[in-house]
C-alpha cells in the first residue's frame, strides 16, 4: 500500500469517488481522515508500532497550541523538542544505542510530518501568520494519506484554503482525463522506467565489484554514475505524479516537486526543480532567517556576500543530513551544500570578473548553458553516492577501478551528459514549436491518450509478466 | 477468466521475447525468482509441506531402488542439476535469510548418502563461475550448450576427484602419463 502499486491506486481512486459523493468540507473531511486512518492501519503491522508516531503528533499538537497561545515565546524550546525526539524516533547513528525505544515501530511518514509540524509552530508563534487549528483539522493535514508517505510537503494554509472551501477546486471530465493521465505516467515511471534503470544499476554495480576486465569497469563504473540520478528521478517523481493526481480527483490541489531538473544548468538552478517543496521549505525556514539573523549581526560590507554562501552551505547540508541518519547522508549534506555554495561563489567572482552585463551575457550562452547542465547532473550524480551506498559499498566502487581511470569516467560523463541532454532539450524545444491552436501537439489531448494508452498498456504487460511487488519508493524511508 | 488471459497471454511469443529482454537483468531474473512460486518451494530457507512430502516420496523411491542395486553389488550416483534461480542465486552469492538456494540440495545429500548412494555435489562450484545463469535459457529455464559444457566440466571434477575412487587412480594415472 506504501508503494506506487495498483492496490494503492485504486484505493486512492475509491477514496476520490467517495470524497465526491458530497462537496461539503464536513464530508470530504469526514472522507480524507477515514481514509488516512485506514491507510495507516493497512502499513503498521501491529496497533502499539503506531504509538511513538501518535505521541509525536500529540507533541506537534501541544506545540502549535502553545505557540499560538505564548507567541514567539517559547518557540525556540518547542521547535527544539520536537527537533530532538524526531532525531530520537529516527534512530540517527550518532545517538547512542540503548536510548532508543526496543520495540519496533512504524516511522513511515515522520520526517513529512516534522516539516509540516514545524511549520505549524513556527507560523503560529508568528506575528502575522497565526492559523487557528482544531486538533481534527490538524490530523487532517499531518496525516493526510495522499501526503505521508513522501510528500508534497504543503503548507497548511494551501491544504486548508482546498479542503475547507465551501467550493472546492472544480473537477469536471477534462480535469478527470488529465489526472486519469498522471496517474498512468506516474505508473509508468515507476514500475517500469524506475524498475528497469534500477535492475541497470544493480547489475552493473555487481559488475563493477566483480573480477573483470578493465575495460568492462569502466564502462561499468560510466554507466552506474549515468543511471542512478533518472533512476531516482522516476521513482520519485512518478509516486508524486500518482499521489498530486490522486488528491487533485478529491479535489485537492497539491505543490508540484518537480520541474524538469535535469534541465538545471546550475546547481542553484537544480534545487529549484528538485524535491521543490522540501528545498522551499529549508529556504523560508532556514536559509531566510538565518540570512536574516547573520546580516543584523555583522555588517561589515565586505563579509556580507559571503553570509549568503554560508547560509546556502548550511540550509543544502541540512537537506542531506534529513535523507538519513547514518554518516554517509552527512557527506551527501556537505556535496549538497557545497555544490550550491561553490555554484553561488562562482556566480559571484564571475560577477565581479565580468561585470554583471558580461556576466549576463555569459550565462546567457547556449554552449555554456549546456556545459553547466552536465556539469550539475555529473555533481548530483556524484553527490548520490553517498545517498544510495554505504561505506562498504563506496570502498568497493571507488576501489574498482584506479584514481586516473576514475577522473577519466567522470570527465566522460560531464561529456556526455552534456551533449545528451543539450540534445535533449533542442529535441523538445522542436516538439514544442509544433503547434496546433490548442498550444503544442504533443501535449494535446489526442496526443495524451496515446502516450497514456501505450505507457499504461506497458506497465500492465510487464506488472502481469513479472507479477511481483510495486518496486518500493526511495523517498519513503526518509 | 483473468488467470486465464494470463495464461494464454504468457504463452504468446511476445511474451516470452519480452521475458527473455526481462531476465537479461540477473537482480530482475532473482526478484521474478523470488517473488514466485519457487521462491515459496524450493528455495526457501524451511521447504514447505508439498517439498517435503516430495523429499519424503523421493526417499522411499531412492532407498528401494538403491537396496536393489546394492545386491547387485552397484552404487547409485546422484546428482542435482540446479535450476537457473539456484544458479544464479549461488553465483551472486547473497539472499535474503528467507531463501537458501543450498536448502535442497542439503537434503537431497543427506538422503542420497544416508541410504548408500554418492551425491556429486556441483551447486557449490557455481559460486566461483561469474554470471554462471547465463548457461541457462532464460525463459525456458533449462541449460543451453554452454551450460551443459558448465555441467559435464563439473562432473568430470567430482567423478575424478574422490567421489568414484577408481576414477580418481584413472585421474592420476592420465596425470603421470602427461
Amino acid at each position: 500500500m506504501d508503494s506506487a502499486s495498483i492496490q494503492f491506486v485504486l484505493f486512492g481512486l475509491a477514496i476520490a469517488i467517495l470524497s465526491n459523493f458530497s462537496r461539503s468540507a464536513a464530508w470530504r473531511s469526514a472522507v480524507l481522515m477515514l481514509a488516512s486512518l485506514t491507510f495507516l492501519g493497512l502499513v503498521a503491522v501491529h496497533p502499539i508500532t503506531l504509538l511513538p508516531l501518535a505521541g509525536f503528533l500529540a507533541l506537534g499538537y501541544v506545540g502549535v497550541q502553545i505557540s499560538q497561545r505564548t507567541g514567539s515565546r517559547w518557540m525556540a524550546f518547542t521547535v527544539t523538542l520536537i527537533l530532538l525526539i524526531y532525531i530520537w524516533l529516527k534512530r540517527y547513528t550518532f545517538l547512542p544505542e540503548n536510548i532508543f525505544l526496543r520495540f519496533p515501530y512504524l516511522t513511515l511518514g515522520l520526517s513529512y510530518i516534522f516539516f509540516r509540524v514545524l511549520h505549524l509552530v513556527i507560523d503560529s508563534g508568528s506575528e502575522s501568520q497565526k492559523p487557528r487549528i482544531s486538533l481534527f483539522n490538524y490530523l487532517l493535514y499531518t496525516i493526510n494519506f495522499t501526503t505521508i508517505v513522501s510528500g508534497p510537503i504543503q503548507r497548511y494554509e494551501n491544504f486548508a484554503h482546498d479542503q475547507f472551501a465551501e467550493e472546492p477546486p472544480p473537477l469536471h471530465p477534462g480535469i478527470v482525463g488529465l489526472q486519469f493521465e498522471r496517474i498512468i505516467r506516474g505508473l509508468f515511471k515507476v514500475n517500469v522506467l524506475g524498475m528497469l534503470l534500477q535492475n541497470m544499476q544493480e547489475d552493473t554495480l555487481e559488475l563493477l565489484t566483480q573480477p573483470m576486465p578493465e575495460s568492462v569497469k569502466l564502462i561499468a563504473a560510466f554507466r552506474l554514475i549515468l543511471i542512478y540520478p533518472f533512476f531516482l528521478y522516476c521513482n520519485f517523481s512518478g509516486y508524486i505524479d500518482i499521489v498530486i493526481a490522486l488528491a487533485r480527483l478529491m479535489r485537492m490541489q497539491l505543490p508540484e516537486n518537480f520541474d524538469r531538473p535535469f534541465s538545471a544548468s546550475s546547481f542553484l538552478d537544480f534545487w529549484n526543480r528538485w524535491h521543490i517543496t522540501l528545498s522551499t521549505w529549508l529556504k523560508t525556514y532556514v536559509y531566510n532567517p538565518s540570512l536574516l539573523t547573520l546580516m543584523r549581526r555583522i555588517t561589515l560590507r565586505a563579509i556580507e556576500p559571503f553570509l549568503g554562501v554560508f547560509c546556502f552551505f548550511v540550509t543544502f547540508f541540512l537537506v542531506g543530513i534529513w535523507h538519513g541518519r547514518t554518516s554517509e547522508f552527512a557527506i551527501f549534506g556537505i556535496l549538497n551544500g557545497g555544490g550550491v555554495a561553490g555554484n553561488k561563489l562562482w556566480q559571484m567572482s564571475l560577477t565581479n570578473w565580468l561585470g554583471r552585463k558580461g556576466y549576463k551575457a555569459l550565462a546567457a550562452n547556449a554552449v555554456y548553458i549546456a556545459f553547466g547542465r552536465g556539469l550539475t547532473f555529473s555533481w548530483f550524480a556524484f553527490a548520490t553516492f553517498w545517498f544510495w551506498a554505504s561505506w562498504k559499498e563506496l570502498g568497493a566502487i571507488f576501489t574498482s577501478i584506479g584514481v586516473i581511470a576514475w577522473l577519466t569516467v567522470w570527465l566522460a560523463v560531464w561529456l556526455t551528459a552534456t551533449a545528451i541532454l543539450a540534445v535533449w532539450e533542442w529535441l523538445r524545444n522542436r516538439l514544442m514549436s509544433w503547434k496546433s491552436s490548442d498550444g503544442p501537439v504533443f501535449l494535446g489531448r489526442y496526443a495524451r491518450v496515446i502516450y497514456a494508452t501505450v505507457m499504461g498498456f506497458t506497465f500492465l504487460i510487464v506488472n502481469l509478466l513479472l507479477n511481483q511487488p510495486a518496486p518500493g519508493i526511495v523517498y519513503k524511508k526518509f | 477468466m483473468w488467470s486465464r488471459t494470463l495464461i494464454r497471454f504468457d504463452k504468446t511469443s511476445a511474451a516470452v521475447l519480452l521475458e527473455h529482454a526481462l531476465y537479461t537483468s540477473r537482480n530482475q531474473y532473482i526478484k521474478s525468482v523470488l517473488a514466485g512460486d519457487d521462491a515459496n518451494s524450493y528455495l526457501a530457507a524451511d521447504l514447505d509441506p508439498q517439498w517435503q512430502n516430495r523429499l519424503h516420496y523421493f526417499e522411499q523411491e531412492f532407498a528401494s531402488i538403491a537396496a536393489r542395486a546394492k545386491e547387485k553389488n552397484i552404487r547409485i550416483v546422484v546428482v542435482l542439476v540446479p535450476s537457473r534461480g539456484q544458479a544464479a542465486l549461488v553465483s551472486r552469492g547473497h539472499w535474503d535469510p528467507q531463501f537458501d538456494p543450498y536448502k535442497l540440495d542439503n537434503d537431497m545429500r543427506q538422503i542420497v548418502v544416508r541410504n548408500g548412494g554418492i551425491y556429486l555435489d556441483i551447486l557449490p562450484s557455481y559460486r566461483s563461475i561469474p554470471y554462471a545463469e547465463n548457461g541457462f535459457y532464460p525463459v525456458d529455464g533449462h541449460p543451453d550448450a554452454d551450460g551443459h559444457s558448465v555441467i559435464a566440466k563439473l562432473l568430470v571434477q567430482q567423478l575424478t576427484g574422490g567421489a568414484i575412487p577408481a576414477l580418481n587412480a584413472e585421474k592420476t594415472t592420465m596425470d603421470k602419463g602427461n
